[in-house]
């Protein structure tokens, strides 16, 4: 089931914490909502849930016009942050909860119910109450919940925030691996761009009510629509600075870009990666690093490049190495450069 | 080491010591005494002469009898109309907190003050309730005056007065309950109905438990509501004798110490068999 979002503005009394969203979702597609909180992420997604009414635009899923149908008659799946299980009933019982109110008779819905919960792997603890489940099971047990009516979305909100760093790699891949088997039209909110990235077909960026980008994970890394989005991407953030660009070249940084940048002169806020710097005997271009950082095979070097606090990740290098080298190079399709005004990125190939 | 522990714990009794003295004066000694005097017969022998002259009182049975209908019929009725009102009070509604103290205003009312008021709501002839009954064609009725009613009126009185505590604990479990879990309810196509039964009331029954076994014991020991109602007696024929009021009479009325304490002591009987019968029932629910 596709969906649409048209338009969707949400207001709270005079504060807009939604302007103007559109956003086309296709069928089995699973799209990030990724943001800092207070963005209008979770707003989002609860507006398409139904539970949270929304103040101007349409939402549909597929052709059907569904904004004004509330949260039950929606037919969605929801996975709640703090999972949101009933505590009273045992695994199956809550995964049998929704058909159960759909009038499905009980063994049906028993069958249908126990299907699920094979392929989220808990069989084993069917009869056990939410209560003697770890985190990640019971986040298994509440995509279970969400999916066994077949809803026409999934919706999780930062389903992994409660887990920790071992367990949430794991979800992340069962979760993108239980939505493809199921092939349930996705959205998932999360602040946290490593999830967002590792598990989206798509990511929009949202901040402050507005849609900043939407785009394939790798287009956002690489060519994201403005310096907003291209700080928030990428781990540790991008080096972002303002500088005059004279005859095609970055203003004391010439001897560490090699060719020429296609842009007129001007004052523009230049992005370089962290990892975008490589080492190159050949090149002029030297720093004075302050720190470093060992990242088990790639180092992180911090260094003033003008005037500018900058990072440096030099891929699989040992500290030795590094020492008989200073000797950097970036890319020229590796520089962003963005609109000093308007913080658009500007193309310069 | 282990001194310290030895005088660690010594400087604990001192400190508990003025709570335990307290105790022992007031709640310990005169639930002794008490077994002591109703052995006792009027010219100080032990005896179980006052054992004899109660529990072959048909006014004592009385007492029993309406004591335990009182007791059986309010603590359901008030629980689970408190359960219905709390459940209503705690959805957003308009002018919330208006109702919110309505229910709770009759807890920190005296009982004797509402008492007068429901006597004259129970009066017949003037009264605000035959006043209802007559408009719909039906006779009035004796609510006071006549003894088939008597514990009729002491039961809606009961009911009524049970109802603000009630409410108010089961308002504030109702409101600690994670809001995430009426919404996935919601999502999961249930029914305010089954909202209400099946998703909300389990995540307090152990709230509800607590008030069931509270309710029961306290209004084992009704006898304010029958004062305030009968103005100082227990009904017509003592219609509306209970327990507490049978020891109260026996103490202050009839000055036989000896048999008030026999009253004390079944009294202390049946509220043991009862806490042990919850003890007993709350293990098998295993606190679910």
């Amino acid at each position: 089931m596709n969906l649409t979002i048209k338009n969707v503005q949400k207001k709270y009394g005079d504060t807009e914490v939604i302007k103007n969203l559109d956003l086309e979702i296709e069928s089995g597609e699973l799209v990030s909502l990724l943001g800092p909180s207070g963005c209008g992420k979770s707003t989002t997604l609860f507006m398409i849930s139904g539970l949270e009414p929304i103040t101007s635009g349409q939402i549909f899923f597929g052709d059907e016009d569904v904004t004004n149908l509330s949260a039950d008659k929606r037919d969605i799946g929801l996975v709640f942050q703090n999972y949101a299980l009933y505590p009273h009933y045992t695994v199956l019982r809550n995964v049998m909860f929704p058909l159960l109110n759909k009038k499905i008779d009980k063994a049906t819905a028993e069958k249908q119910a126990m299907e699920v919960i094979r392929a989220v792997k808990l069989e084993d603890h069917a009869h056990k109450k939410p209560g003697e489940l770890s985190g990640g099971q019971q986040q298994r047990v509440a995509i279970a919940r969400a999916i066994v009516k077949k809803p026409k979305v999934l919706l999780l909100d930062e389903p992994l925030s409660n887990l920790d760093a071992e367990l949430k790699v794991k979800t992340i891949m069962e979760i993108r691996e239980i939505q493809k088997q199921f092939g349930i039209t996705t959205i998932f909110v999360t602040h946290d761009q490593q999830e967002a990235l590792a598990v989206s077909d798509r990511i929009v960026v949202l901040d402050r009510g507005v849609a900043q980008d939407v785009g394939k994970p790798n287009d956002l890394y690489r060519k994201p629509a403005n310096s907003y989005v291209a700080n928030f991407i990428g781990s540790p953030n991008i080096n972002l600075f303002e500088s005059e660009i004279i005859d095609g070249k970055i203003q004391g940084l010439e001897e560490l870009i090699d060719g020429q940048i296609k842009i007129e002169d001007g004052l523009y806020e230049i992005g370089i990666r962290p990892e975008a710097f490589y080492l190159d005997a050949n090149s002029k271009f030297t720093i004075d690093p302050t720190s470093r950082e060992i990242l088990g095979r790639d180092i992180l070097i911090y260094a003033k490049i003008k005037d500018v606090d900058m990072r440096l990740i030099i891929r699989n290098i040992s500290e030795n190495n590094l020492d008989e080298n200073n000797n950097f190079k970036v890319k020229l399709e590796d520089v962003l450069i963005f609109d000093k005004e308007t913080k658009m990125r500007i193309d310069h190939e | 080491m282990n001194n310290k522990t030895i005088n660690g714990s010594r400087r604990a009794y001192y400190f508990i010591a003025p709570a335990l003295i307290l105790i022992t004066i007031f709640t310990i000694y005169p639930i002794f005494n008490a077994f002591y005097l109703s052995f006792q017969d009027p010219r100080g022998n032990l005896s179980l002469s006052s054992y004899e002259y109660v529990l072959t009182s048909s006014v004592f049975w009385k007492a029993v009898k309406n004591t335990l209908i009182y007791a059986v019929v309010v603590t359901p009725i008030s629980l689970s109309l408190s359960l219905v009102i709390s459940y209503m009070l705690s959805l957003k509604i308009k002018f919330q907190n208006t109702f919110q103290t309505m229910y709770f205003l009759p807890y920190v009312t005296s009982t004797i003050a509402i008492g007068s008021v429901f006597a004259m709501m129970y009066h017949t002839n003037y009264g605000v309730l035959n006043g209802i009954l007559t408009s719909f064609g039906l006779s009035p009725i004796g609510w006071l005056t006549d003894p088939k009613y008597s514990m009729l009126a002491v039961i809606i009185f009961g009911i009524w007065k049970s109802l603000a505590f009630n409410i108010l604990i089961m308002f504030t479990a109702l409101q600690g309950i994670d809001e995430n879990l009426e919404k996935a309810a919601l999502v999961d196509h249930a029914s305010s109905l089954t909202i209400f039964l099946k998703v909300k009331v389990p995540q307090i029954y152990p709230v509800v438990a607590y008030l069931l076994v509270i309710d029961l014991i306290y209004n084992f020991k009704v006898y304010e509501e029958v004062v305030s109602l009968f103005k100082g007696n227990a009904g017509i024929d003592n219609s509306a004798m209970t327990m507490v009021y049978y020891i109260y009479q026996q103490f202050y009325t009839i000055h036989d110490f000896s048999l008030a304490a026999v009253g004390a002591v079944m009294l202390l009987i049946i509220v043991g068999l009862l806490t042990i019968l919850n003890k007993f029932v709350s293990k098998r629910l295993g606190g679910n």
